[in-house]
């Protein structure tokens, strides 16, 4: 999954004892976040990478969505106080390649490739307005 | 003479293929009659808890572009007019205005319905009425919209919440590579029960994982340790909606604390979208759509 980026979240925001209907954000890149990890080296033809790579990303996206239903970024006044956000994510391949001569090994390189369609999310934490409390995997 | 016939031969080539070239781009249904307008109402799913609003997407197709759509009315069996606002947003994103498939250009509302009587619980109907530039619009569900207005997000303390998808496209539905991962913190010694959507969907093949171990095969109850992170995935699964419906319902993860009997649960209201979102310029989702709409020409 993957999440977490001022490109996708319009940022955390403080909810009390009152109800919030977060904000939302409506469009956004991936190719800049998928480039950025990949080794523009590597031909990744034989590991059958569900991307269209080989030196870079030859395809990159661009995901576009309209106004998010209300009922969804809605955080009741129930809810646990603390910091609230909506985010678009991802779900991820976590590609990480050895490569060897003989039996030294020469260098590895690890990067993210896109398994799912992108989705929207709903991020707590609850001391702070950061994604440090989540997991990324 | 040879030429000649090449010619003819050549000339009837070109007619049969205008001929079916002319077919797969029209959007006549198997009633032989060519559409002028549709809505996607045949694949809308909603079966919904939310204590302040109703909102939902709806497709228009139409072989003039939509400028304008205004609400009359709904109909149905348990809904009086009188006790709701309703309010039609243009959700149609500049990409999907230059869109024009089979003759028909799609326009994408929103409809926010809000109870103006305190004393109202619920809502059901299976017709909304529209007026699209002048002419009053028919919007049948086959499957009737109900709505509670109660609850909605259920975010609880003793099992805190992390990351909670809850909005997907609707090719998550019956796609078993593509499943939805719930992030959670337990703040009490607790057992999760269950895991179900209140209705048209199943998860399928339920995973989990703790403190980010090796994800494992979920069999309930699942012990979780008061600061435990736990993440539980799983696949969509369902017989009643597919890849190109509008579904909306809420998910239930049941649990107990370990010092108590009582049922507690987080409730995620999630919809799934046919439409939303686009990536680049690509609307083969969309397209699909449409022809199952011209293949069941309402």
């Amino acid at each position: 999954m993957w999440y977490g980026s001022d490109k996708v979240s319009s940022g955390f925001e403080y909810k009390n004892n009152t109800e919030v209907v977060l904000t939302q954000s409506r469009s956004f890149n991936l190719d800049s976040q998928t480039k950025f990890s990949l080794n523009p080296e590597v031909d990744f033809s034989g590991y059958k990478v569900p991307a269209k790579v080989g030196g870079s990303i030859e395809k990159t996206s661009k995901k576009s969505w309209g106004i998010t239903n209300i009922s969804t970024r809605t955080i009741e006044k129930t809810a646990p106080k603390g910091y609230y956000s909506y985010n678009v994510c991802m779900n991820l391949y976590k590609i990480k390649i050895e490569k060897y001569s003989g039996k030294t090994k020469k260098g590895t390189i690890q990067f993210f490739v896109p398994r799912s369609e992108a989705f929207r999310a709903v991020v707590y934490n609850k001391k702070n307005a950061s994604y440090s409390g989540v997991t990324l995997y | 003479m040879k030429f000649k016939k090449f010619s003819q031969l050549f000339a009837l080539l070109v007619l049969i293929i205008t001929i079916f070239t002319s077919c797969t781009k029209s959007n006549t249904g198997r009633h032989g009659k060519e559409l002028d307008f549709a809505s996607n109402g045949s694949k809308v799913f909603i079966n919904t808890k939310s204590s302040n609003v109703l909102s939902l997407n709806i497709a228009l197709f139409s072989n003039n572009k939509i400028s304008d759509v205004k609400y009359i009315g709904l109909e149905g069996s348990n809904i009086n007019n009188a006790d709701f606002d309703v309010n039609i947003i243009d959700n149609t994103v500049n990409e999907l205005n230059r869109f024009k498939y089979k003759g028909l250009y799609t326009k994408y509302i929103m409809l926010e319905i809000t109870k103006k009587n305190e004393a109202v619980q619920s809502c059901e109907f299976n017709k909304l009425v529209l007026n699209v530039d002048g002419e009053r619009r028919d919007i049948n569900f086959s499957t009737p919209v109900k709505h509670q207005f109660v609850e909605g997000n259920v975010f609880t303390e003793a099992l805190e919440i992390s990351v909670i998808p809850n909005e997907f496209a609707a090719s998550f539905i019956n796609n078993k590579d593509a499943s939805a991962i719930y992030e959670f913190t337990a703040t009490k010694d607790l057992t999760i029960e269950r895991v179900y959507f209140d209705d048209f969907l199943e998860p399928i093949d339920i995973f989990y994982s703790i403190n980010n171990s090796q994800p494992q095969s979920a069999i309930f109850p699942i012990n979780v340790s008061n600061g435990d992170q736990i993440n539980i995935g799983f696949s969509i699964d369902s017989k009643i909606v597919d890849s190109n419906s509008y579904v909306s319902t809420n998910l239930i993860f049941e649990y107990k604390t370990n010092n108590s009997d009582e049922n507690i649960y987080n409730s995620v209201f999630v919809v799934f979208d046919p439409i939303y979102p686009l990536t680049d310029n690509e609307f083969k989702n969309i397209e699909q759509l449409i022809d199952g709409i011209i293949s069941n020409d309402e």
